[in-house]
């Protein structure tokens, strides 16, 4: 069944009048119910525009976004939630405040609340720095509120831009298997923009793989090693034969965006 | 984070401690400095350097305190002020937030009058006092509306800024989890621009207090301005000087507390802490 399917999709701004910037075209691709997709490409080739269209922040210019056959025209975190790059928590709030601030804003009651955002909470391992405030935990542990924060809201999809972003290379592998664990036991569809190739192919059932400026797609890779999956998955030769394709792949697209070197002589 | 440059007025800011200063070595060194100044002031005064008649000493303004604090002139005065300043900060404040948060939160609008502010900003307010006399007289309501419109015009200026220290992650957060209007406002943009909207009353406060005391130093027939100006012009510098040395005590004392009470409310900034 599929949940998620993007059609023909484009956006484009005005950068200034007469001048079109396309971030993006010809988008097209499906998110399968309970299926792990991410998408990889160059920085500035419109990946995260596709996340926000997908969960509705941003409207297409041309094409459309169905979320289980319903044009989504704006955002509906009961479908899609997002965890954003920066985790984004609000500092005046604490953790177990953050992780309820989704239901608030969606308008739960206040009891729902209260009892999902403990549930989350504890189940992301944070539980007791309920009473912290954010600025009072890791990066990475931030990380994991944000992520319980759109997993309170029980959605059919997580929308993760860049979740790991932000983090150390270490966190990152840490927070990766923790991560790997959670999502696995939520049983969600997940799409998670990247620009790391090890996550890109850990993380998916399917890998897009997007061009530079104005961003494409321009593959898409299945990665078939079981889950659950740890750490050890980087060795496998599959990982290895991904990783090979998908450099070739990035590489490509950086050197074709990147100014032509200057010939010698000039 | 930028912070705008109506910031650097703050209250406290300057004496939040730089790093490697200790705070007490600071304050040890500033009450050095007042107590010498107080010092030099007597001695001056006392071996005839300085003209008393004028200058007065800190004796004398000392002295002076239990009389004036027992004069019912000053009494009143001391009433008719507060009555005035009270009210200035109320009409401003609230004409001040509403517009300095609309002004914030509507591009257009503020492209549009936000000029307007930032003009009256920069322009002496004081040349509006005769002409708000010629409208109001020269009783306690040329005080309060002139103390208004310079209330006004500091927390329009500091809210518009409160609201720029929002931010754009924490507003797409309220979006992608489809946050009412109200729920945006109340968990979003209130706690975000909290910074700027203390800045904000403190300086309204303060500069309330300033337009009304100025007013009735030209004006009016009442108030601690009225009898700083008659004081003066008998020559009674020691109780115009008292009066102005206790107008300052209380701003500050005022002023203190207000920063604590920031502090407190805003403990989750992570400079809150230092």
């Amino acid at each position: 069944m599929t949940d998620l399917r993007v059609e023909g999709l484009q956006v484009a701004y005005e950068t200034r009048p007469g001048e079109r910037l396309v971030a993006c075209q010809d988008i097209s691709l499906t998110v399968a119910s309970g299926e792990f997709v991410t998408i990889i490409g160059p920085s500035g080739c419109g990946k995260s525009t596709v996340l926000h269209c997908m969960g509705g922040l941003l409207p297409p210019t041309q094409g459309r976004v169905l979320f289980g056959g319903d044009e989504v025209v704006q955002p509906n975190p009961h479908n899609a939630a997002f965890v954003f790059q920066d985790y984004s928590l609000f500092p005046w709030k604490n953790i177990l405040e953050n992780v309820g601030m989704g239901l608030t804003f969606a308008g739960a009651g206040k009891t729902e609340i209260a009892g999902k955002a403990a549930e989350k909470l504890d189940f992301v391992g944070l539980g007791e720095f309920a009473h912290a405030l954010p600025r009072e935990l890791s990066g990475g542990m931030q990380q994991r509120v944000a992520v319980a924060r759109a997993l309170a809201m029980e959605p059919r999809v997580l929308l993760m831009d860049e979740p790991f972003g932000a983090l150390d290379e270490q966190s990152r592998r840490t927070l990766g298997s923790d991560m790997a664990r959670i999502l696995e036991q939520t049983q969600r569809s997940v799409v998670l923009i990247t620009h790391s190739l090890d996550e890109a192919i850990f993380w998916a059932d399917r890998i897009i793989v997007m061009s530079a400026r104005p961003g494409t797609i321009i593959e898409e890779i299945e990665v078939k090693a079981p889950r659950p999956r740890d750490l050890s998955m980087m060795t496998e030769p599959e990982f290895q034969a991904i990783r090979v394709r998908l450099f070739d792949l990035i590489q490509l697209q950086q050197a074709k965006k990147a100014p032509q070197p200057l010939a010698g002589g000039r | 984070m930028a912070v705008p440059s109506v910031y650097a007025g703050r209250l406290g800011a300057s004496t939040r401690t730089r790093r490697g200063t200790s705070r007490a070595e600071a304050r040890v060194w500033r009450t050095a400095f007042i107590v010498g100044v107080v010092v030099l002031w007597e001695l001056l005064a006392r071996t005839g350097v300085i003209d008393e008649r004028f200058a007065s000493k800190p004796s004398s303004i000392v002295m002076a305190v239990p009389p004036l604090l027992s004069d019912p002139q000053v009494l009143e005065a001391l009433g008719m002020t507060l009555y005035a300043v009270g009210a200035s900060f109320a009409i401003g404040t609230a004409g001040g937030m509403l517009v300095g948060v609309i002004l914030g939160l509507q591009p257009m609008l503020r492209t549009a009058y936000f000029p307007i502010v930032m003009m009256l900003l920069g322009t002496p307010k004081s040349l509006f006092l005769p002409v708000i006399m010629l409208f109001f007289g020269l009783g306690v309501e040329s005080a309060i509306v002139f103390g208004s419109i310079l209330t006004f015009v500091h927390v329009t200026v500091n809210v518009v800024a409160g609201v720029d220290l929002v931010e754009p992650k924490h507003l797409m957060v309220a979006k992608a989890y489809r946050a009412s209007r109200w729920k945006r406002f109340r968990h979003v943009i209130l706690p975000g621009a909290s910074p700027g909207l203390f800045t904000a009353i403190w300086h309204g406060l303060r500069n309330g207090f300033t337009g009304v005391v100025i007013a009735q130093l030209f004006t009016a027939t009442a108030g601690i301005g009225y009898l700083v100006r008659v004081y003066s012009n008998n020559f009674q510098t020691d109780r115009a000087l008292t009066l102005i040395l206790m107008v300052s005590l209380v701003l500050i004392l005022v002023g203190t507390g207000w920063n604590h009470v920031e502090k407190r409310l805003t403990s989750w900034r992570p400079d809150a802490t230092q």
